[in-house]
């Protein structure tokens, strides 16, 4: 054989992690465009809700435009739509090219994706209607979620499918993040719509639903895209693979303990909130190891954000993870708790976690998977990078300003002599920050929704390599799939 | 006072326990967790093996005669080129 030709084992796994690709086409399409049409549903309500701190008297006179209900919507529409769509869509993905078999199930998740988005529509119009069940986090109402359930249900059967036909035995540990979260997440929302809950345990319940939401369905996730996407675009394994698993169980066994720690200072049990407060403070160790293992992983190596869309997002996103992880664990103290809460530091804080770790690296896992999927590449890396400069500097102005006026105005709530109007005149800039960090988001989203609707479509030209923001050095990004190509087209049957 | 909601509470927390565990100890006598440092390994391949970033999807049209250009050559060190090494259950190998 020429030397610049691939070996046949070579031919068949390049061929057959097409074929496995191509399976999962219309489901992660699906789930993903899905998810990114409630993004931008969302990022208006989030533009609308941010917008009225700083002109109050905008938008009042119809009750379905008011704070009350865009605020919820806002919420709603991004964590049920956008981050658990797209969520599920990237999930997809990397399940089926980490058991290196062809997708089971297509029609139970393409039956999921209809489900899902009648329950978001029902959720969204609901809350805006004023039938909002006053439950944060979970303010559809109930008849929404008679259709996500058995969506994320629909989702897990066949997870557990297309487990039963892996063609591989070591579970690689991108495998247990994804299958631990779609156990987690409908044990989760099906544990907290029971009907057993009133009174002081609703609101315990209430927190540890909603802070186990972000750490046990969107968490995994983004974990377990970044451990597949920062060693496969760089070329090197994880840094210690039994770290990996030293996280993954850790978050696992503490993780659920935390939530009533939200609820410091109000009439629950000391118990509660002190058990609570140890496990938020010992999911220091999984967050950790994470840290230590993604950045050894790309120590060295930096200098390749500067070319590849999926690096950068996925970096962006698990270094975020660290920070917003470390800061939940010493928010969670109670000295810091009597200051902070109910200041704009906590939401500052949520979108630290939500958008700045969780919708960056699924950002980063959309570049990554969607040219796969579709045989096309992205159109633009001009568009590209406007997307990331838009939304990291948007994120970053979001979190700078709510976290230094938040602390301002916890500080202020606690002395008695400064008076509330004071408070509220002091936030003003801090809340101007945020509605043009938050502007900033928006119009990269509007970005992001357009690169997604022209690769579906696979407009443009075709191009004939991968879309980095600027032309990489030869030999930086590169495989053996020239070589590859050329045996594939004289032997097409293999 | 009804003791349903904590009987309740208590039939989710024995089941997500008798979950985890069932799948931690059949993880365990399944092998998943013997020979970890061979697992980081199974996201290569043949084609895309380790010490080759790798961030395309199409057939990079690359010209043998630029391999000697000058260019940040990828770490193919002999430690970390271990792909040789790894077998995959079920691998590719049996699909045409």
């Amino acid at each position: 054989m020429p030397e610049s030709q691939a070996s046949e084992t070579e031919v068949l796994e390049a061929n057959w992690r097409r074929k496995v690709d191509r399976s999962t086409k219309w489901p992660v399409v699906a789930f993903i465009a899905s998810g990114t049409f409630w993004l931008l549903v969302g990022s208006v309500f989030a533009i609308i809700a941010s917008l009225k701190f700083n002109m109050p008297d905008w938008l009042v006179q119809q009750g379905w435009l008011t704070f009350g209900r865009v605020r919820p919507a806002h919420l709603n529409t991004v964590i049920y739509g956008w981050i658990s769509m797209t969520g599920v869509g990237v999930a997809t993905w990397l399940w089926a090219r980490l058991l290196k078999t062809e997708l089971r199930g297509r029609w139970l998740l393409m039956g999921s994706v209809v489900l899902w988005n009648i329950g978001m529509t029902i959720g969204t119009i609901g809350i805006l209607a004023g039938y909002s069940r006053s439950i944060e986090w979970v303010e559809m109402p109930l008849a929404a979620f008679a259709f996500i359930v058995p969506a994320m249900a629909m989702v897990t059967a066949a997870f557990l499918i297309t487990l039963r036909h892996r063609r591989v035995h070591h579970l690689f540990i991108s495998v247990w993040y994804t299958g631990a979260a779609m156990i987690w997440g409908p044990f989760l929302v099906i544990a907290f719509l029971l009907p057993i809950y009133s009174g002081v345990p609703e609101s315990m319940a209430n927190w540890w639903f909603a802070h186990n939401i972000l750490g046990l369905w969107i968490t995994p996730i983004g974990i377990a895209a970044a451990y597949y996407l920062i060693p496969k675009v760089l070329g090197r394994p994880v840094y210690s693979y039994h770290l990996s698993y030293l996280g993954f169980w850790t978050l696992a066994l503490f993780y659920n303990w935390a939530g009533v720690h939200h609820l410091v200072g109000g009439p629950v049990p000391q118990w509660s909130e002190t058990v609570s407060i140890v496990f938020s403070m010992m999911m220091i160790i999984p967050v950790v190891v994470v840290a230590v293992n993604h950045h050894l992983t790309v120590v060295g190596h930096f200098k390749k954000l500067i070319y590849s869309p999926t690096l950068r997002f996925v970096v962006f996103g698990a270094m975020s993870y660290t920070a917003v992880s470390l800061q939940g664990s010493f928010q969670s103290l109670r000295f810091w708790q009597e200051v902070t809460h109910f200041t704009h530091y906590v939401v500052g804080h949520a979108h630290l976690g939500v958008y700045a770790f969780a919708t960056m690296i699924l950002f980063g896992a959309v570049y990554y998977i969607m040219p796969r999927i579709m045989d096309w590449e992205w159109e633009s890396p001009r568009l590209i990078s406007i997307h990331f400069w838009t939304v990291g500097l948007g994120i970053g102005m979001y979190v700078t300003a709510l976290t230094i006026g938040g602390t301002i105005q916890g500080f202020q709530l606690l002395d008695a002599d400064v008076a509330f109007l004071q408070i509220v005149e002091d936030l003003k800039p801090w809340l101007w920050a945020r509605s043009v960090g938050g502007t900033l988001m928006v119009i990269g989203h509007f970005v992001f929704a357009y690169l997604l609707y022209r690769i579906i479509r696979r407009s443009g030209v075709a191009q004939t390599g991968p879309t980095y923001f600027r032309p990489a050095p030869e030999g930086m990004f590169g495989s053996r799939a020239a070589d590859v190509k050329a045996s594939l087209e004289e032997r097409p049957g293999l | 006072m009804t003791y349903v909601p904590l009987l309740t509470i208590f039939v989710i927390l024995i089941t997500g326990a008798a979950i985890t565990l069932t799948v931690l100890f059949r993880s365990i006598q399944d092998g998943q967790f013997s020979n970890l440092e061979s697992g980081a390994y199974v996201i290569f391949d043949e084609d895309e093996p380790v010490g080759v970033p790798q961030d395309q999807v199409f057939w990079q049209d690359s010209d043998p005669d630029d391999a000697s250009s000058d260019h940040t050559s990828p770490d193919r060190s002999p430690e970390n080129d271990r792909s040789a090494d790894l077998s995959v259950n079920g691998s590719s190998s049996s699909t045409s």
